[in-house]
């Protein structure tokens, strides 16, 4: 298993969580470390190779979201992020920091780790591209702030996007031109709710076709490629 | 009874009103009632002082006329109310009067002249008589009086009539006028006046009913007589209260179900670690029972949360998308609606109130339906299964916080009873209705009405 040599980062303030959860990961072939602050997650950082970190949000000092923020800039490690809150608020800004995943407790264990395969198998995938989780970007007559899950038209009517539509959408834009072919959408899209595992992208591209098509059977914004996948097509304004 | 209570007094204003128009036209009825008292009779009005005066103070003067000037005087002093007549004789009548002699030796004296210069008879007079030609067409003749009649020095009689002081017609007409005029004048300041003085209690009301509805703060400005800023005073500080005990219940329960998350996530993480797959698997339900009870619970805490600002948003796309999230992972969600509108709402809100409907339906009722419609003011949304229903004792309560109908709904998949309870408060946050009903033969359908 390529999982054998991945080294995760477990950062918790709370012992009881750190300890059980890096057993967990080690019964599942991860290397772990553990950090219950910002300065340990430093030095570890410094001293370690890390390939992804597991961030709680919620410690004493400087909290995850600042620390997310800070790694952020400075390397491209994938970060998880896990928080006690299930607000939509707190989901956007985990995103906007630059979080490539989202976890709420109390989560299932199994759920963690598929999502850390998943996002370990996306950055190895997945061309460099910078993440582009924030900003407001228009196209076709719609206009998406990217950290939130709704498209407004000229009108500023604003239509509702499901998670999984909002991923897709706002993976298809950060790849615009580009084509993504189910497996590479189904990576980035997955995850958040368990009800997303049993649906397939076709369906989720098809419901966004309806949403965002002018004429949902000719698409001009989501095209399919010949040879699978898709590619966002439409001409990006970006906004901020 | 339907009239009664429609003009019934609907507000301070028209009580007001009502009494003060009432209370003048007490007055008036006074006055009217006094007025018809102190009428007089014939040989009261005849005996009556300003009558006896005034004869009193003419005899010396038409006594020192000559005959032509005695004539003119008769002419131009004569009126409608008064009139003189002199003859040769005194104006005589047929008629037997018992009292004569009576007013006659009073007349006598008050004028201080013999009793036998002094005649009075009842009369009959027609208009044609003394100057009754000069009266309007109110009165109507002929008309029963008496004539006093009294020897002038030059043998000629100076006859005087009297006649009843009649309550005439245009009097009464004058009486309706007034009092209309009263009703309209006081009508009119008090409905002006009055619903000044009262603004601020409706002021109090809207905010009463705004506090009332969604347990929104609502500030009235303290204006109105001293007790009516006491009152106004009192009602906000009640309204900061009652939010600041609310709001401490709600971040005591909300922090209780945040904190009991991190050793849970603990728990959970050690259950994973168990060897033992029944134990293991047992642990993991119940961790997950109390997962799903303190989500539950920051959902209602939460409810129609008003810090989620209100957007324009596509109605139809929204209610779809709920659908469509259920039908695709295998549930008999179907939506039924045509309409295309945009309402300005909370819709990560709403969204949960449609999705708790949904999954409702889905968990008793096998299927459901979601209806999009529009009535006049409203929006209607219908959520219905075709499951058993309930009792229809149970329609309202089954909306209330924690309350669960039968043990046969409450299953393993468990509710905790506020699902509906959070649909209320969010519906009720957006000024809407929430309500359920029975469908027949059978089904359970739940209705939101949203104002646009």
């Amino acid at each position: 298993m390529t999982t054998l040599n991945k080294h995760i980062l477990i950062v918790d303030d709370e012992r009881e969580i750190t300890a059980p959860l890096a057993t967990y990961l080690t019964k599942h072939g991860y290397k772990t470390s553990i950090a219950h602050n910002g300065i340990d997650t430093d030095k570890i950082l410094c001293r370690e190779n890390i390939d992804l970190i597991v961030l709680d949000i919620m410690m004493p000092g400087e909290d995850g979201l600042s620390i997310c923020r800070r790694l952020q800039d400075k390397k491209q490690i994938p970060i998880i992020l896990l928080t006690a809150l299930t607000d939509e608020t707190d989901k956007i800004i985990g995103l906007e920091v630059g979080a490539d995943d989202y976890l709420s407790k109390p989560f299932n264990p199994r759920e963690l780790v598929a999502r850390i395969k998943s996002v370990l198998r996306r950055s190895e995938m997945m061309p460099y591209h910078k993440k582009l989780t924030t900003g407001v970007v228009k196209f076709e007559g719609w206009r998406i702030n990217l950290s939130f899950k709704e498209i407004i038209d000229d009108n500023d009517v604003v239509t509702l996007l499901s998670s999984g539509e909002h991923k897709l959408l706002v993976s298809l834009i950060q790849y615009a031109g580009i084509t993504l072919n189910r497996n590479q959408l189904m990576d980035m899209t997955k995850g958040e709710e368990a009800k997303i595992f049993d649906r397939s992208i076709d369906n989720h591209i098809s419901r966004l076709r309806q949403k965002i098509e002018k004429d949902p059977k000719n698409p001009q914004i989501i095209t399919t490629h010949r040879g699978g996948g898709y590619v966002f097509a439409a001409q990006l304004v970006f906004l901020s | 009874m339907n009239i009664f209570t429609r003009v019934r007094p609907k507000n301070l204003a028209q009580q007001l009103m009502l009494l003060m128009t009432f209370s003048l036209f007490l007055l008036l009825l006074t006055f009217f009632v006094v007025d018809i008292a102190q009428q007089k009779n014939l040989p009261d009005t005849a005996t009556d002082n300003t009558q006896l005066s005034k004869l009193r103070a003419i005899l010396p003067i038409v006594e020192i006329l000559d005959e032509s000037q005695q004539r003119q005087f008769q002419n131009r002093y004569s009126s409608c109310h008064e009139g003189y007549l002199i003859t040769n004789s005194p104006i005589q009548s047929t008629k037997t009067y018992n009292d004569a002699n009576k007013i006659t030796h009073y007349i006598s004296q008050y004028l201080s002249i013999k009793i036998n210069e002094v005649k009075v008879n009842l009369a009959t007079f027609e208009q044609s008589d003394f100057a009754y030609h000069k009266c309007g067409k109110s009165i109507t003749f002929p008309i029963e009086g008496m004539v006093i009649s009294l020897l002038l020095k030059n043998g000629k009689w100076l006859n005087a009539e009297v006649h009843e002081h009649e309550w005439h017609l245009t009097e009464l007409h004058n009486w309706f006028f007034w009092l209309i005029l009263a009703f309209v004048i006081i009508s009119a300041v008090s409905i002006k006046l009055i619903s000044y003085l009262t603004k601020p209690l409706a002021e109090l009301n809207n905010a009463a009913q705004i506090f009332a509805k969604g347990l929104e703060f609502s500030e009235v400005k303290e204006s109105g007589s001293p007790d009516l800023r006491q009152l106004i005073k009192s009602f906000n500080i009640m309204q900061k209260d009652v939010l600041k005990a609310l709001k401490n219940r709600t971040t005591t329960i909300a922090a209780i179900s945040h904190d009991i998350r991190t050793p849970l996530t603990s728990l959970r993480l050690k259950a994973e670690l168990l060897d033992d797959k029944v134990t293991r698997s047992s642990f993991v339900e119940s961790i997950n029972k109390i997962e799903r009870i303190t989500a539950s619970a920051l959902d209602f805490l939460k409810g129609d949360n008003k810090e989620e600002t209100k957007k324009l948003i596509n109605f139809a796309a929204m209610l779809k998308n709920e659908c469509l999230d259920f039908s695709e992972i295998g549930h008999q969600v179907s939506y039924i609606g045509t309409v295309d509108i945009n309402v300005n709402c909370r819709p990560v809100a709403l969204s949960r109130a449609i999705r708790n409907l949904i999954e409702n339906a889905i968990k008793y009722g096998g299927n459901c339906q979601v209806n999009l419609t529009l009535s006049e003011k409203h929006i209607v949304i219908k959520v219905s299964d075709s499951g058993a229903g309930i009792h229809e004792d149970d329609l309202v309560k089954a909306l209330e916080p924690f309350h669960r109908l039968s043990k046969a709904r409450e299953s393993s998949q468990g509710g905790f009873g506020l699902g509906l309870a959070i649909v209320k408060t969010i519906v009720e946050g957006h000024s809407g209705e929430f309500w359920l009903e029975n469908l027949n033969p059978h089904g359970l359908i739940a209705i939101i009405r949203l104002p646009y």
